[in-house]
């Protein structure tokens, strides 16, 4: 007989293990792969002690679940898993058997792990319809499937403070919801602190990304790639704010002193951004090595510039909420995905400006349909208003069977070519 | 002029309201549109059932739901779309692009898909100098009070954009009775949907939809009557008995081509009803009349029919509403049909299969592109399945 496993528990265990490896030698790795595993512990212990585990879509604001004592598990944050070969592919493969191959793989990963009984049932699902129909086809369907209780998110397409207000709404009618499926009450004080945690850690990234901005870049990817996946599970910890304090500590050390941010030498000469997603699976090699080759330095990409603005008013419930709501439609990929496409031009241009980029790089995840039709507009944006151009390459974000990272590299090495060739703008 | 209905295997018969309805169904801008831009009138397409048609009717505005039936390129659609959208919006793109859609005189988007806000975000940036109107209705994805009240201002909105751009007043009067032409249609369409619970029913699943294609563009009045004629010679018409199987359409993306009805049914499986966007979730409930807030009724109404699957709060309703098809039409089997690429029904596929296995339904999955090509895989799946269910 086949013995049961825990892929969450095995992850956070993972995790656990490189950070205390790597507490030394690197902070930065330590601190965000440690901060990452506290939330798979969690759920492990939570779900070992019958305390209530809420699986959530992305944008879907954690400060609450964190406020009520329920653990939140980003589904899609699930896709840090890709960064472990072979890891992801089992659970893809066996979500194909009961949905279309063309249905986003970020939804497939978490959907097969569950149906493999390879991660404990949470409690409950809670689902945002924002940024994209995958969610909303496949997180109730899964919920269905699986008899678990389903809360989604109604959120208004077009953003105005009317729509922020009715996703408020939403988030209090969720709120009420969770109270009646899990047992735990919504308490404002610490609803309050949460608040705080998170406003701390929104003010902590823009400083960050700040520092990320400089010449040479001091936190480039594949580093900084593991920043989004933070900002998916943990707002409203103090983990989090942890773990960004480390890392801004580190990196102001590195701008301060002059350190590489890599441990080989290079000479920074051109600057990428990737106004989209980036590859999941094991391309980190590939990014090194077009440092090395070509002095070409991915900054960031799109997930990591994260422009929230905190919520100042924390004395009443309903401004939380709207502060919240204001929050999950404009994190990136609902910013930008989400729609508009103005959103996602004017933020592209911002990108581009902001962190001096010579080159940019979208990397459409092939599951993103409604992405893949905003490029042309958004590429066409980019090169009128700043005169860089932009390469597209097509890849699912976590599965490399699609496009392979040696093929990525390639398509990027031409473009680098032809940028250094023609000198940069 | 008739045309000549051949039934699987029944004989030629004169259908006089039929043909009429198909021949409106098979061109672009039908002659019932030309007739009436004609008369200085304005014409205004759709992309989603979810749009309040009334409003624009009720402005003296012809409503037209944009389908591409035919379009077999999207080679000027694909400098923005790719090979990952959906053929559908690729092909309405085309057509637009193309200007093949030139007659209408604005388009109401809605939220209504990841794919279709994307062609609004397309059209909005390189027509809207052409476009006299170019709505957007920002759909709410649950239907509980609050949602009713949004769409219930969104619908406000809209009209106030279609009195102000077309410089008309849509009273409240002329709203009623939009609503009521429009009510007889869904009333008229359901009586059809009757005749085909019958054991022999007398029209198949393709010349159904051809009807259903020609409700969605042309004028409601004239529609209507043309349907009473319809219904009164289809009582004279001989029921279909060489059926295999019986078969409803469900899935996503709405299936709009006659043709594809077509090579199931020459395969022996008569189409009965469905549970479709082009089909009977469009019309299946009447739109309430309130009588001192038609928008109210309009957004109550148009929120509450039987779901899309973008619909985040009503999988059960919508999972329902299939076996309820299912059990009413004495249905054998089921087709789920997705446009390749729509991740929003293909999502729901692992719940419905479920559900409908629970219920002993049979029910086959079919991926299609818009345009009907290369027929033979079809042909092959819709037999095995004919087979494993043939009664």
């Amino acid at each position: 007989m086949e013995e049961k496993i825990n892929v969450l528990e095995m992850v956070a265990d993972g995790f656990s293990a490189v950070s205390e490896d790597t507490a030394e030698s690197n902070p930065i790795q330590s601190a965000m792969v440690g901060a990452l595993g506290y939330v798979y512990r969690r759920a492990t212990e939570a779900a070992e002690k019958g305390d209530p585990v809420a699986w959530v879509s992305f944008s879907v604001p954690t400060e609450i679940f964190w406020a009520m004592d329920i653990v939140p598990v980003c589904d899609i944050g699930l896709t840090v898993f890709c960064a472990i070969p072979g890891a992801v592919e089992k659970y893809i493969d066996l979500a194909e058997e009961f949905i279309p191959q063309y249905v986003c793989s970020t939804n497939k990963l978490p959907m097969g792990l569950l149906l493999s009984g390879d991660a404990p049932l949470p409690n409950v699902y809670v689902a945002q319809n924002n940024p994209c129909d995958s969610i909303l086809g496949v997180d109730s369907s899964v919920a269905k499937y699986l008899g678990l209780p389903y809360f989604g998110i109604g959120t208004p397409y077009l953003k105005s403070e009317k729509g922020y207000l009715y996703t408020a709404r939403e988030l209090k009618r969720m709120v009420t919801w969770l109270e009646n499926h899990t047992g735990r009450k919504m308490d404002f004080g610490r609803l309050q602190q949460a608040m705080k945690y998170s406003n701390q850690a929104h003010e902590l990234v823009l400083k960050i990304n700040a520092l990320a901005a400089q010449v040479p870049c001091p936190f480039p990817m594949p580093e900084s790639a593991s920043l989004y996946p933070l900002f998916m599970n943990l707002p409203g910890t103090p983990e989090l704010v942890n773990c960004l304090e480390t890392l801004y500590r580190e990196i102001q050390h590195r701008v301060n002193n002059k350190v590489s941010p890599v441990p080989f030498e290079y000479e920074e000469k051109l600057r990428l951004v990737w106004i989209y997603a980036m590859p999941g699976f094991d391309f980190p090699n590939s990014l090194n090595e077009l440092m090395q080759e070509y002095g070409a330095v991915s900054i960031i990409y799109m997930n990591n510039h994260i422009t929230v603005v905190p919520t100042e008013d924390l004395s009443d419930y309903d401004k939380i909420l709207l502060g919240l709501a204001r929050k999950s439609r404009n994190m990136p990929m609902s910013k930008e995905g989400g729609g508009p496409w103005e959103d996602w031009g004017d933020n592209s241009v911002e990108m581009v400006r902001y962190y001096k980029a010579d080159g940019a790089v979208f990397a459409g995840h092939i599951a993103c349909k409604s992405n893949w039709a905003a490029a042309k507009l958004v590429k066409d944006k980019v090169l009128e208003e700043t005169g860089i151009p932009t390469i597209s390459i097509e890849l699912d974000f976590i599965d490399g069977r699609v496009t392979p990272a040696e093929a990525i590299k390639s398509q990027l090495v031409d473009f680098i070519e032809l940028i250094l060739a023609r000198g940069k703008q | 002029m008739t045309l000549e209905v051949v039934a699987p295997k029944g004989g030629a018969i004169k259908m006089s309201a039929l043909d009429e309805l198909t021949k409106l169904a098979d061109s672009l801008e039908n002659k019932a549109a030309k007739d009436w831009k004609s008369q200085g009138k304005k014409v205004v397409g759709f992309f989603c059932s979810y749009v309040p048609e009334e409003i624009l009717y009720a402005a003296d505005v012809l409503p037209y739901r944009v389908a591409a039936r035919g379009c077999t390129e999207t080679t000027s659609a694909d400098v923005y779309l790719t090979h990952l959208n959906c053929s559908f919006v690729r092909s309405c793109l085309e057509y637009a692009l193309e200007g093949k859609y030139d007659f209408l005189d604005g388009l109401v988007f809605t939220n209504s898909c990841d794919d279709i806000r994307r062609m609004s975000d397309i059209l909005r940036t390189v027509q809207s100098e052409r476009l006299p109107l170019i709505a957007f209705l920002d759909v709410p994805k649950k239907t509980d009070a609050d949602a009713i009240a949004w769409y219930q201002d969104e619908i406000a909105a809209f009209k106030q954009s279609v009195e102000t751009t077309f410089g008309v007043k849509i009273t409240d009067n002329k709203l009623k009775k939009a609503i009521e032409v429009y009510n007889e249609t869904r009333s008229l369409l359901k009586q059809l949907y009757e005749l085909r619970r019958k054991d022999n029913p007398p029209i198949t699943g393709a010349e159904v939809m051809q009807v259903l294609n020609a409700a969605a563009t042309t004028p409601r009045d004239q529609f209507n009557k043309l349907m009473k004629k319809l219904l009164e010679e289809l009582k004279q018409r001989e029921g279909i008995s060489d059926h295999k199987a019986r078969l409803m359409i469900t899935g996503g993306g709405g299936c709009d081509d006659p043709a594809y009805f077509d090579v199931v049914e020459r395969l022996g499986g008569l189409v009965v009803t469905d549970a479709d966007c082009f089909g009977s979730r469009y019309f299946w409930k009447p739109v309430e009349v309130i009588e001192d807030d038609l928008i109210l009724g309009l957004a109550k109404s148009y929120l509450d029919r039987p779901s899309c699957a973008r619909m985040t709060d009503r999988i059960d309703e919508r999972i329902d509403f299939i076996k309820e098809m299912v059990e009413t039409y004495r249905v054998d089997g089921v087709i789920f049909q997705t446009l390749i690429n729509c991740q929003v029904w293909g999502g729901q596929l692992l719940a419905i299969r479920d559900e409908m296995k629970k219920a002993c339904i049979p029910l086959i999955e079919l991926d299609r592109e818009y345009a009907l090509r290369g027929t033979g895989q079809l042909k092959t799946r819709v037999q095995a399945f004919l087979e494993r269910i043939e009664r």
